[in-house]
């Protein structure tokens, strides 16, 4: 018996000892780095729908392979077959699933304005960046103007549903837009300028009615050629339900995290805290029709990890723990270089990928010193853009050679619409510090106490600068900024909150110079419309 | 006073530690004499460069004399640098699926194996379960290969300004060699650049320098205020005692770091130099330094020649500067180096927090450890953006802790040999 146990003690310890030694699997992932915003990763753009639906296709050729197997519904255990890890855009937990608020802090399914993410709820057209096009989603075919381009005419698909089952109709367009206006949302706010009413002739047609000037043609109708493609449709069932509960208040409205909303996009709501959020597939998605894409997308779940900076993305991102990552991985050449790991950018070469918005430091015009043109445009000027793309980007942005800046965006789509010799003289290249130092020395601005600092009406033209904690790419251009800034003699310091904190900073507008996403220009910072604007 | 240094010198541990600190103290003086370069200049154009010699390429192309060495084994070297084993192994990979016979792939004849390559390869074709990263692999590795056993020299063109069109200017043979000193550019980077792009030992250097400076100055604050608090304490006694006492027991409740952290914050970053930091640093740890001095004052209080003194009439001032001080002076030195030490180690503790010093400011250790890990050195490999910071983190406290254990022996009558 005493020999027996010994024995199988031995057993034990062998086995341990084997299983120790035992050379692990090499996990074999397919990951796709979507570095293609890498210059404005956080700020979230159309190029990523595109890159998304690429994704997804791809992964569709590797269902085939797979047997889908029964999944258990616990979001610790998603079975790695049908999950498709994602990272790079939630930075904190979600707030919330109301598709007519934009504080819900949920960028992969509620982002509207140019970069909407069409993942839960979707708009009657994609927009893509690469070649400047809309395509038609919930819509049918192309929308169209009338002769005299005051009203626009798009029909919705016959297969488009909601999640319940009932068909989208145009009295859903008409409903949102009208929600929007009653309520003063944030797009009701953006667009009313714009377009006056948006109408349902018949349940499959809408109609937008754009605001017309005083010579009677519509006051800007590309603004509503993009409102189609950049706002989602909501439920008009919903929305009455919605504001029978909050009766009328429009600040409950907006407030409202709306758990039981409707959608049409094929993910929804699976799982949410502050370490992830899990989206899972509704297999009853309209979009499998024929008249649209045909089959569902391939990945059942989508899972989105919260990491804590872009440190923890990349060691993530390296482990084959983050299929598609879109946040700055600093040096992402390094990863197959290096270590031969299977990871791949959009592009082969630097700058790894498309530049779908540029970063920019916006200043705070109420800041004493930022309200004079030459402090601007002298900071602007002095900057040292090479080193910031080269350094702080790692590369990983367009050189200044291969895309002059411009409010518009790098893409080959935009660019082509873009006269850029019409604005050649009014662009820098940066770097130019003796420039900088003769523009402010010659409005007056100089140094008169000795402090090594300049003063402005007796005022010393001191700055924060500041960007949320962890974007480290974001972190360090701000720091070649405040390095700029003390060779011209202004004090620019950086300050990193937390993002949450960064977001209320931002939006209270004590902060001289946050970091967004559009390059430090002289001028009017309301042009770069395809930021994600603070709420306001 | 010479008796006591007599001492301290012939303990062989003291010896280690002072000549290690007064070795990089000499390093911090004189290096920046040497190299004049300002240490937080940004002169590398991409992050992480490796530490080495860094030649101008177009000096060397135009140098005044050019040499021919005829060295063996020159083109096989070039021919590795390119073609790494596992790439011959992954060419092989490829080749077969490709449909060449295995039988007929030598790995180890770099010419036959870029001959049959160049004949097969088709960076279009689409090989069955191969993943995106692979197929740009091999793309890589056939631009990297192109033109490799090429004996022939590279031909220098100038671009004519008037025509645009290129000029011959020059060639470079492949046995051609120019001597480092006769170029003029060249750029030592012996730790190599940060991923601002500047030079890692001249800011390593310089933050050298400045944390000694911050753990001196937060050192003799924390020791200056644990001093006179704790002689206060033990020697008056009654209520100052309790008073003292009751404040150093609350600081002694409350975590030193997160004193620390919170007092940082509340600075804010545009007053938050390295003096303001060291300041910061000093007034929050003076306590333990204020208890261990009023135990010993509390010991020698009552001792004879105290009371002595005391009879005698002399002034409260007088007895601590001469009856008790002189007592516990080794003691307070010793501490004074432990706070130096530690006062180091928490400059680290906030910078990597992001709550040290500004970064165009001044270097310090902390914020090289910072940038390092935000720009994640750790993880792509680059150990000379934060090896050296650690290792010379890692010196300074041990030599002063060594410095500290050598007087111990000395100074503690116990330990003593």
């Amino acid at each position: 018996m005493k020999k027996a146990s010994f024995l199988l003690a031995l057993v034990v310890i062998a086995s341990m000892i084997l299983g120790a030694c035992a050379t692990p699997a090499p996990q074999v992932v397919e990951k796709v780095v979507t570095s293609a915003p890498q210059v404005v990763e956080k700020v979230q753009t159309q190029v990523v729908t595109e890159v998304q639906t690429q994704v997804v296709e791809k992964v569709v050729e590797k269902e085939v392979v797979v047997t889908p197997t029964p999944a258990p519904a616990d979001e610790n255990t998603l079975p790695r077959e049908e999950t498709l890890y994602f990272n790079g855009q939630q930075w904190s937990p979600v707030v919330g699933w109301n598709p007519y608020s934009n504080s819900n802090n949920n960028a992969m399914a509620i982002a509207q304005q140019d970069n909407a993410r069409v993942i839960m709820f979707e708009t009657p057209y994609l927009y893509n960046m690469l070649d400047g096009k809309v395509y038609p989603l919930l819509a049918d075919g192309d929308f169209a103007w009338d002769d005299a381009q005051t009203q626009l005419t798009f029909k919705i698909k016959p297969a488009a549903k909601w999640s319940d089952g009932t068909p989208v109709t145009a009295e859903d367009v008409a409903y949102t837009w009208a929600t929007h206006v009653k309520y003063n949302t944030p797009t009701g706010a953006a667009n009313m300028d714009y377009i006056d009413t948006i109408e349902a002739v018949d349940p499959q047609t809408v109609v937008i009615k754009a605001k017309l000037g005083d010579n009677g043609s519509a006051v800007n109708p590309l603004l509503v050629n993009a409102y189609v493609s950049s706002n989602y449709v909501i439920q008009k069932a919903w929305t009455e339900k919605l504001e029978e509960r909050v009766k009328g208040d429009a600040t409950a409205l907006l407030a409202d995290t709306a758990e039981d909303v409707v959608y049409s996009g094929p993910y929804h709501k699976f799982f949410a805290d502050e370490t992830k959020v899990i989206y899972v597939r509704d297999d009853n998605y309209w979009g499998q029709d024929a008249s649209m894409w045909g089959k569902l997308p391939a990945p059942k779940y989508l899972a989105h990890v919260i990491y804590k900076d872009n440190a923890a993305g990349s060691v993530a991102l390296a482990q084959g723990e983050v299929d598609v990552s879109q946040q700055f991985n600093s040096n992402v050449q390094v990863l197959w270089e290096n270590y031969g790991l299977p990871v791949s950018t959009y592009l082969p070469e630097p700058p790894y990928g498309i530049g779908a918005s540029l970063p920019t430091a916006f200043y705070n015009l109420k800041s004493p010193g930022l309200d004079n043109p030459a402090v601007r445009k002298a900071i602007a000027i002095a900057v040292d853009y090479p080193t910031i793309i080269a350094n702080a980007m790692t590369n990983q942005s367009a050189t200044f050679d291969q895309v002059p800046r411009s409010l518009m965006n790098p893409t080959p789509g935009e660019q082509a619409m873009y006269d850029q010799a019409a604005v050649a003289d009014l662009q820098w290249a940066g770097n130019d510090i003796e420039g900088a130092i003769k523009l402010l020395d010659d409005a007056g601005i100089k140094d008169t106490d000795g402090d090594g600092w300049r003063e402005l009406d007796g005022k010393k033209l001191s700055y924060v600068a500041t960007c949320p904690n962890g974007w480290s790419d974001w972190q360090a251009a701000i720091e070649v900024v405040a390095a700029a800034g003390k060779k011209i003699g202004i004090d620019i310091t950086t300050n990193y909150p937390e993002w949450g904190v960064y977001q209320t900073v931002v939006t209270k507008s004590d902060t001289d110079l946050p970091e967004s996403a559009c390059r430090a220009t002289g001028t009017a910072t309301g042009a770069c419309t395809r930021t994600p604007r603070p709420t306001s | 006073m010479r008796h006591t240094f007599r001492q301290a010198f012939s303990s062989g541990k003291f010896v280690t530690g002072f000549v290690i600190l007064m070795g990089l103290l000499l390093l911090v003086i004189l290096y920046p004499l040497i190299f004049r370069a300002p240490p937080l200049q940004i002169i590398a154009q991409g992050t992480f460069f490796p530490p080495g010699i860094y030649v101008s390429a177009y000096d060397s192309i135009n140098a005044p004399t050019t040499y021919t060495l005829n060295l063996d084994g020159a083109a096989a070297k070039r021919v590795a640098a390119k073609l790494k084993d596992e790439d011959r192994v992954a060419m092989k990979e490829w080749l077969v699926v490709a449909g060449v016979p295995e039988d007929q792939i030598d790995i180890s004849d770099a010419q036959k194996l870029l001959t049959l390559w160049a004949e097969n390869y088709d960076p279009a074709k689409q090989v069955k379960g191969m993943t995106l990263a692979r197929q740009r692999y091999f793309q890589r590795v056939n631009n990297a290969i192109q033109g490799l056993l090429s004996t022939e020299g590279a031909i220098i063109a100038v671009r004519q300004p008037e025509s645009g069109a290129l000029q011959e200017a020059g060639a470079v043979k492949q046995t051609d060699y120019v001597n480092i000193s006769e170029v003029p550019n060249v750029r030592i980077l012996p730790l190599g650049t940060d991923n601002f792009g500047r030079d890692v030992f001249a800011q390593l250097v310089r933050a050298i320098g400045v944390s000694l400076l911050i753990g001196i100055v937060a050192g003799l604050i924390a020791t200056g205020i644990g001093l006179v608090l704790g002689l206060l304490a033990g020697y008056v006694g009654g209520a100052v005692d309790d008073v003292i006492n009751f404040i150093t027991n609350i600081f002694l409740v409350i975590p030193s770091l997160v004193l620390l952290i919170l007092i940082s914050f509340s600075v804010g970053q545009e007053s938050r130099g390295a003096f303001t930091v060291a300041v910061v640093i000093g007034v929050t740890s003076w306590v333990w330094t204020t208890r261990a001095v009023r135990a010993q004052v509390i010991s020698l209080r009552n001792r004879d020649h105290v009371n002595l003194s005391k009879l005698s009439g002399h002034s409260l001032f007088r007895i601590i500067r001469g009856d008790i001080l002189p007592y516990i002076m080794s003691y307070v030195f010793m501490a004074l180096i432990l706070q130096i030490s530690a006062a180091i180690l928490a400059e680290a503790n906030l910078s990597i927090l992001g709550l040290g010093p500004r970064t165009t400011d001044v270097p310090t250790l902390g914020l090289m450890m910072q940038w390092a890990m935000i720009y994640q050195a750790h993880i792509l490999g680059k150990w000379w953006a934060y090896f050296p910071v650690l290792i010379s983190i890692t010196l300074i406290t041990f030599s002063m802790n060594l410095m500290i254990t050598g007087l111990d022996q000395v100074f503690n009558p116990q330990l003593r040999n």
